[in-house]
């Protein structure tokens, strides 16, 4: 059994996004900072702002970012996802919700 | 009425009295001092700026001459702004430079009503020519030398951006001008007085120029933004083709440069979020590699003739 990690994303309506040719700059007003995301990480954002419960497991966050990027959900692709949803956590613009175990039978 | 309007006599007095109350562009600052050396300065250095009319100053300094019991021979002068020290004391032939000082933070730190940059801007054509750069990354130097071309100055140090209108301020204060700038206009203009209306900074031969009198009968005029230019000097090849290098920049990096090289956009918040926006909007961002002042001014004189 493995618990699945479930990602949310924290008072979307209140930020401030600009879009730019190479990303975007995203005021967070709770925390007074400005920060620079690449399209896939704004796309996580507004993938989980849209999803039915504000909410998404993290393995669909991947499928939906390799369906985006036509990717092969190789161990790089998985790891940059990864790396995405961390640097977004560290932000303070998604949130880590931990739901109850699966049960595998 | 324009300071040089008073005889030195009474400047002094007015210094030494109620104070000598200037128009700085977007603000106005009240001067009190009794050092005689200091009012012949300020006598020269803002000659030509306006009075303020109305009874407020939003920046009040005060030089004034100090002892220290530890070296009761050595002169030494403290600026104070309402009342406080805000700066380290230092000998009294740096007092210009330390009310200069004064004056430049007390902008920065108390007047909200402003996106101010850490930038020298100046108007061609119309439009304003925003050189961001930090501290000592010879935005006067340059400055100088492009007022020399026709531009008009509106800060050596500062980009003023006023948030309700968009518009560029110009606040031109006397421009300090390190040994090596000197040195380096000097080059770059041989035989040009730059010594001419100028206060002795107290250090070396550094020197403070009283700003050019259009830019000051013209601190009224305020322009948009059209160029922002991060400029640096690099060594570069010595072809006059490979002398500098002026590249685009992409609009983010624009974006996060603008911030970093601003005084209160974080205290700004929103309001600072949105200003920059709408100013990488409304302007074209560069970098320039330059390896002499020449170079430089040939590229920024391209820049601005081309649009």
């Amino acid at each position: 059994m493995a618990s699945q990690v479930y990602w949310r994303v924290t008072n979307f309506p209140s930020l401030l996004i600009e879009e730019w040719e190479d990303g975007f700059t995203v005021f967070q007003p709770d925390s007074g900072k400005t920060h620079f995301l690449n399209p896939v990480a704004m796309r996580v954002l507004q993938t989980l702002h849209s999803a039915p419960d504000g909410m998404l497991a993290e393995d669909v966050i991947g499928a939906n970012l390799m369906a985006l990027s036509e990717s092969d959900g190789s161990p790089a692709f998985e790891s940059e996802a990864e790396a995405t949803l961390a640097q977004l956590d560290e932000l303070g613009l998604i949130e880590p919700l931990t739901a109850e175990p699966a049960c595998d039978s | 009425m324009i300071v040089s309007g008073f005889s030195l006599q009474e400047v002094k007095a007015l210094l030494a009295g109620p104070g000598l109350r200037v128009s700085l562009g977007p603000v106005n600052v009240r001067i009190q001092t009794r050092l005689q050396e200091l009012a012949r300065q300020i006598f020269i250095l803002y000659a030509k700026h306006e009075l303020a009319e109305d009874d407020i100053a939003e920046i009040h300094v005060r030089v004034i001459a100090r002892r220290f019991i530890r070296k009761p021979f050595s002169a030494a002068v403290e600026c104070l702004l309402d009342g406080q020290s805000v700066l380290p004391a230092v000998p009294v032939v740096q007092a210009l430079d330390l009310l200069e000082r004064c004056i430049k933070l007390a902008f920065v730190t108390r007047i909200n009503y402003f996106l101010v940059f850490r930038a020298a801007s100046l108007e061609r054509n119309g439009h304003v020519l925003l050189l961001p750069g930090q501290q000592r990354s010879g935005k006067t130097t340059l400055s100088v030398a492009l007022i020399r071309q026709g531009y008009r100055l509106l800060s050596d140090e500062f980009g003023i951006l006023d948030l309700g209108s968009g518009q560029f301020v110009p606040m031109p204060t006397a421009l300090s001008l390190s040994e090596d700038s000197i040195q380096a206009l000097g080059q770059f203009s041989p035989g040009a007085d730059i010594g001419q209306a100028t206060g002795d900074a107290g250090f070396g031969n550094a020197k403070y120029l009283r700003p050019p009198e259009e830019s000051v009968r013209r601190a009224g005029e305020t322009a948009s933004a059209r160029w922002t230019v991060f400029p640096a000097l690099s060594a570069l090849g010595e072809a006059p083709d490979e002398r500098f290098q002026l590249e685009p920049i992409t609009e983010g990096s624009m974006f996060l440069m603008l911030a970093t090289h601003s005084y209160d956009y974080e205290t700004l918040g929103a309001e600072g979020f949105r200003a920059v926006s709408q100013l990488v909007r409304s302007c074209r961002g560069y970098s320039l590699a330059y390896s002499d002042l020449e170079s430089a001014v040939i590229a920024l004189n391209d820049l601005t003739d081309a649009d």
